[in-house]
């Protein structure tokens, strides 16, 4: 059986004292509940998205403490938000999309309410019951803000900003996928794309509702002696970007290098969408599974996640 | 025929609606290991000389699959006795040739990325055509290879083909003897559904893999929203895939994870089409807990387990709700159809037999405490000693009367005759109850049946709440629907089969929960629907209206796809039992594959909100049945019906003990036991 993910210990210890990046940390989370302010030392999933004032929004999985003490990304109440405007200092804004509180104000009867079930976390041998908004996303599409989320890896909810604001509130929007996790979305021109689970991607209608296609899977070009190329591009959980006029993923995949283990991501590119991608020979090394976002000064940079040793690391894409 | 404790005779009468062929099945079988070996990714294929070869992962130890030096190999002539041949193929003596030098390489743990690298041959798998055995491998999940018998000889020795994808795990073999042209066709099969055809002489592949895809998930509706399809990726599996041609289609076969029981399974799943490169239909489940399989052929006879199949798979479980893990076995498998109560069963599929039991719990020695279905079960210990026992009556035995049962070891069940005129509920006129229990069609549907019955003992009498649904499309001359809705009744005697009285309107899915102070005394009643208080008036005579809506944490539901809810004291705290639908998604028909369980929330103050404790699991099978109640003899007994077409038990009510405790981390920990009463 093939490992699906890119690998956050599941028991990994948590100094008690949060690493407060950007001098942003309220108090600690009650061990064992899903309440208490986001930390930024337990964040995976690490996501960045331009504000279009200069600044940038970051958000991702955020991390609980469970009972004894230990990081848990089973269980939390939400997609946690915070603001730069230097990628460095992080400002906590709290709670984008807050579960417990949209419970609270539809009276327990949203508009869809695909936040309301739980389930077991995707892929994963004798994985328990759990409650947790996975891998959310900011996007703005035609002026209006929209958060995609996984619930528990697995559901995919679309949600929009019932102001013109980043920071919501969001409502349910769409219901998007049943299982893949791992959501992105992708402007193109007019098109909008869900890229989702281990690179597979599939257009939008044009009101975002749901997808206008079945899903196809992101495939590797079949080049050489049939066996020799790689089957995917890599893990779950990918962005496509557009540089140079051409498709970018950056996917990460783990293997030997200097005699360790090591998660790297690595460059893949096509000319359409859909693919097939060529590797780019581009690598980013220790990343694991990054996301992309093009910085105030034209760059595209990579974010990773650093559950446990500090915040997210953010790097120039080569 | 059956005698009651009050001298009535209630005949049997089961509903052919709710019967299900494998209801028929009085015996079943535990799955049991084939020997005390550490193997997973089991393979069996029958041999030239008619026995069976059986390999697959071998362990370091008890636990550590990934590192070992090669492939074992046994053989067995009649599927039970098995015998070591010993290692066919060993990487530190046999992997010196170029082509095996990738066999020598350590690589990245699957199990277990971060640590130590590892080096094994995982998931190898036998096959035996064109006069000669062939093993394919994978290395540690990280590309996949080929080694074929130079002599023709199971046991070997083996040449290494070389390295066939350079990614990939899981290999498999499928000879296509149906292929056009009449010549059979080999294809190499990887992973989750990746397939390639091989060269004619079977060194290599002839052309780039491809994903074989499977048809989506069959959608439901949640509220108000239904999907007008289910969008996932379209692996047929996780891993594991195998092919196998039966009945004149092709079935692909995986392993993959689904959360039915609220835990990570590892199932296997099958779908099929009539051409090798599809389209596959939507996953069924083959297999509960049967992970990365392999189809064979079984013993030569016409009938048998397998209802005259002779195919056989290999089970190869690996998550902890599984009859055992890590050890061998192989089991016959049959073509039928899920079991789905009031639908359409979907066409017949190659899957495991219904009366074989391939998960852990005490299934295969559980037996009917009556013989008549009853569904929503409920019952609650009295004063008398006896324990209660009611629900949905829907045997037809049972049409126009509530159905109660009692017993006073749990062992042993007596119906008790229920008294009560429908005709005293206010309002009701005798059109209301010709319409609903008499003519020759009333006894077969719902209508007739009292549903999602309880009964509890409260201030001195019993107490029933209990439904008559609507019916739908029936009306009285007036144009008005027939009388329709929930009730309270109470028994005028103070004995349990009353008779009873009409009390008041209740709440749909109602239970009773009973809050005491610290000590021990009750001190206020309610009723609980849906995860709502609603308090009892002073004098215990109507609903007084009041209402506290009780929360999660997590800010989600406490019941899916149900919302069947009730409320008890355990260990000083207050635990929410919510139906939950487990093994699927929303927005997917969690009904064809999942299972009906039971869930829990607990809270230290009865106003919440409720948490789920983390590491906790469903509680099997056990949706909308009894929730846990500690006995006179200090064990906590629950009763179950059984409502999912994966599981072990069906319709009938069943007696099981749980193990309920509270973890030294503040936690509710409900376990089944394997034990019986």
């Amino acid at each position: 059986m093939r490992v699906r993910h890119w690998a956050v210990p599941a028991a990994m210890a948590v100094a008690a004292v949060g690493l407060a990046i950007g001098g942003q940390h309220d108090s600690a989370p009650a061990p064992g509940t899903q309440m208490g302010p986001p930390r930024l030392d337990m964040l995976a999933d690490a996501d960045v998205c331009p504000d279009g004032e200069g600044g940038y929004y970051l958000t991702g999985t955020a991390g609980t403490l469970d009972g004894n003490g230990r990081a848990d990304f089973d269980h939390n109440r939400g997609a946690p938000l915070w603001h730069s405007t230097d990628l460095k200092r992080w400002r906590c804004l709290g709670y984008a999309w807050d579960r417990v509180e949209h419970f609270r104000r539809t009276a327990g009867r949203p508009k869809l309410g695909i936040w309301l079930d739980w389930s077991a976390p995707a892929d994963r041998i004798d994985g328990l019951l759990s409650q947790a908004t996975t891998s959310p996303e900011l996007c703005r599409v035609k002026g209006a803000w929209y958060l995609v989320c996984a619930m528990n890896g697995q559901n995919i909810l679309l949600q929009k900003s019932t102001t013109a604001k980043a920071t919501g509130p969001y409502e349910d929007y769409a219901c998007l996928a049943t299982r893949g996790g791992h959501p992105s979305l992708l402007v193109d021109g007019n098109a909008v794309y869900l890229v989702f689970a281990d690179a597979w991607i599939a257009r939008l209608k044009d009101d975002l509702t749901e997808l206008a296609e079945p899903p196809r899977p992101m495939l590797p070009a079949a080049e050489g002696e049939p066996g020799t190329g790689r089957l995917t591009l890599g893990m779950a959980g990918v962005k496509v970007f557009m540089s140079a006029g051409r498709y970018h993923v950056l996917a990460a995949r783990w293997r030997v290098r200097e005699g360790k283990p090591r998660c790297d991501a690595f460059g893949w590119q096509a000319e359409s969408v859909y693919g097939p991608y060529r590797p780019t020979g581009k690598v980013l090394l220790d990343t694991g599974p990054v996301s992309v976002f093009l910085a105030s000064d034209g760059m595209w940079r990579a974010v990773s996640s650093r559950p446990g040793k500090g915040g997210p690391r953010i790097e120039v894409v080569p | 025929m059956w005698v009651g404790v009050l001298g009535t005779l209630i005949p049997t009468a089961a509903s052919r609606g709710w019967e299900p062929r494998c209801l028929s099945a009085e015996v079943r079988t535990r799955l049991c290991p084939l020997f005390d070996t550490p193997i997973r990714d089991t393979s069996v294929c029958r041999g030239r000389d008619g026995a069976w070869y059986l390999t697959g992962t071998v362990a370091t130890g008890e636990g550590d699959f990934q590192n070992n030096d090669g492939i074992r190999l046994w053989r067995s002539t009649d599927l039970k006795t098995w015998t070591p041949l010993g290692q066919v193929w060993s990487i530190e003596k046999h992997a010196t040739g170029p082509k095996s030098a990738w066999q020598r390489q350590r690589r990245v743990n699957p199990d277990d990325p971060t640590g130590p690298l590892v080096r094994g041959i995982t998931s190898p798998e036998i096959h035996c055509f064109e006069g000669t055995y062939w093993i394919t491998y994978s290395m540690n999940a990280q590309g996949t290879g080929l080694l074929r018998s130079g002599t023709g000889k199971p046991e070997g020795p083996y040449v290494d083909l070389g390295r066939m994808t350079a990614q990939g795990t899981d290999a498999s073999i499928f000879l296509d003897e149906a292929a056009e042209g009449g010549k059979a066709v080999a294809y190499w099969l990887v992973g989750q559904g990746w397939v390639a055809r091989m060269t004619p002489d079977h060194t290599g592949l002839a052309e780039h893999p491809r994903l074989l895809r499977c048809a989506p998930w069959p959608a439901l509706k949640h509220g108000r929203h239904l999907m007008s399809s289910t969008h996932a990726p379209r692996y047929a599996g996780l891993a594991g895939a195998h092919m196998v041609r039966a009945n004149g289609r092709y079935w692909l076969i995986t392993a993959a994870v689904r959360d039915r029981l609220g835990v990570g399974c590892y199932d296997t799943f099958v779908c099929g089409a009539d051409r090798i490169d599809g389209p596959y239909g939507p996953p069924r489940l083959m297999i509960p807990h049967g992970g990365q399989t392999t189809v064979f052929p079984g013993p030569d006879r016409s009938k048998g387990p397998g209802q005259g199949s002779t195919l056989y798979a290999t089970f190869c479980s690996r998550d902890s709700r599984a009859v055992f893990r890590d050890r061998p076995a192989v089991l016959p498998l049959i073509f039928d159809s899920e079991v789905l109560y009031g639908r359409s069963p979907a066409k017949p599929f190659l899957r495991k037999p219904f009366d074989l039991v391939t998960e852990f719990g005490p299934w295969d020695r559980l037996r009917k405490v009556a013989p008549v279905h009853i569904r929503d079960l409920q019952f609650s210990f009295a004063p008398d000693g006896f324990a209660y026992l009611t629900g949905s009556g829907t045997d037809n035995a049972y049409a126009g009367r509530i159905i109660v049962l009692r017993s006073w070891d749990m062992k042993t069940w007596e119906p008790v005759d229920v008294k009560f005129d429908f005709l005293s509920i206010p309002g009701v006129t005798e059109e209301d109850r010709r319409l609903r229990f008499d003519g020759p069609r009333a006894a077969e549907g719902l209508q007739a049946k009292y549903m999602d019955s309880e009964i509890y003992h409260l201030a001195g009498t019993f107490h029933i709440f209990t439904s008559l649904y609507g019916m739908r499309g029936t009306k009285k001359a007036d144009g008005s629907a027939p009388w329709n809705g929930v009730m309270w009744l109470r028994s005028k005697t103070g004995k349990p089969e009353g008779p009873y009285e009409y009390v008041d309107r209740a709440r749909s899915q109602s239970s009773v929960f009973v809050d005491h102070d610290a000590d021990g005394k009750a001190k206020q009643t309610y009723l609980f629907y849906n995860g709502t208080l609603e308090t009892f008036g002073p004098r215990g005579r109507k609903l007084q209206g009041k209402r506290i809506r009780l929360t999660t944490t997590a800010g989600t539901n406490f019941a899916k796809g149900d919302v069947a809810t009730n409320l008890a004291e355990i260990h000083g705290k207050y635990v929410v039992f919510a139906t939950g639908w487990c093994g699927g998604t929303y927005g997917e028909n969690y009904r064809v594959n999942g299972t009906y369980d039971w869930v829990y929330w607990q809270s230290d103050t009865l106003e919440g909100p409720y948490d789920m404790p983390r590491r906790a699991y469903a509680m099997p099978h056990a949706g909308h049945s009894c929730v846990p109640q500690r006995g006179p003899d200090g064990r906590w007994y629950g009763l179950l019906f059984g409502n999912d077409s994966t599981g072990p038990w069906w319709n009938y009510p069943g007696v099981i003990v749980y193990d309920v405790r509270l973890d030294a981390d503040d936690m509710i920990r409900i376990e089944l036991k394997g034990e019986l009463p």
